[in-house]
């Protein structure tokens, strides 16, 4: 994992598809790294998943990064979504409707991965 | 009836970006001693760090905090010297729109918020109920 302080990442997977795994709080100090890193999973392959199951903590400005990063990979012909939110984090998700937004069914075109 | 005895002022501190992180564990921290747990605690702590972030980002990048509590009203009240909110609106946006959340989610969180904006700053305030002090305490 790469430690950023309060929270932790890794990128797993190949070119069909990456695993974005993050632990830890990431709030409004650490979402400027938080959007390279988002755009850094972006550009590795068409499909990203963006783990929350070990994240404890996010803010506004993470949701807007979280949002941001999703309509850049749809502008870009590729697919970012969230998955196991929990706990907090996951409250926070959907009472911004952002859960149903940013959390989608499974493709119902086979992962090539 | 005696008179109600002033707040007791539970914290307070200054921050800038730097300090976010610290003041968001003060403050779970103190409002866990006043009685608030599990997500009512979370709810307040990520209520009073939007407050916090939006004085960070709007106003003026700094600000000051104070958690005071008087019987059973914990109440946090955040300031900063920025330009104030003008008419700001505190409404969800769509699930598309990137950025203004923050002060939706700590009136959503907290149950309320109060918005005293002006042109020397903002001073937001938010109060929750914490269960009473034991009685001889």
């Amino acid at each position: 994992m790469h430690d950023e302080g309060t929270w932790q990442w890794r990128l797993d997977g190949g070119v069909h598809e990456v695993a974005l795994l993050l632990s830890g709080e990431i709030d409004v100090a650490g979402v400027a790294r938080f959007a390279e890193v988002l755009r850094e999973a972006i550009d590795r392959a068409p499909r990203v998943r963006v783990d929350l199951a070990r994240l404890s903590f996010l803010d506004s400005t993470v949701l807007s990064a979280l949002v941001a990063a999703h309509r850049d990979a749809s502008e870009a012909g590729k697919r970012l979504t969230v998955v196991n939110p929990v706990g907090h984090v996951r409250r926070v998700l959907d009472i911004t409707g952002l859960l149903a937004a940013l959390e989608q069914e499974e493709d119902i075109w086979p992962s090539a991965g | 009836m005696p008179a109600p005895s002033p707040p007791d002022t539970l914290l307070s501190m200054t921050f800038a970006l730097a300090e976010v992180t610290e003041v968001r564990r003060a403050v779970a921290r103190v409002a866990g001693d006043a009685g608030l747990s599990e997500g009512d605690l979370e709810d307040f702590v990520l209520a009073v760090h939007e407050l916090v972030t939006n004085a960070v980002r709007h106003g003026g990048g700094a600000g000051e905090v104070r958690l005071t509590r008087s019987a059973n009203v914990l109440t946090c009240q955040v300031s900063d010297r920025g330009p104030g909110a003008g008419d700001a609106v505190v409404a969800l946006p769509g699930s598309t729109v990137i950025g203004q959340r923050g002060l939706w989610l700590a009136r959503e969180l907290a149950g309320g918020l109060v918005l005293d904006s002006g042109p020397d700053g903002v001073r937001a305030t938010i109060s929750v109920t914490v269960r009473p002090w034991p009685v001889g305490a």
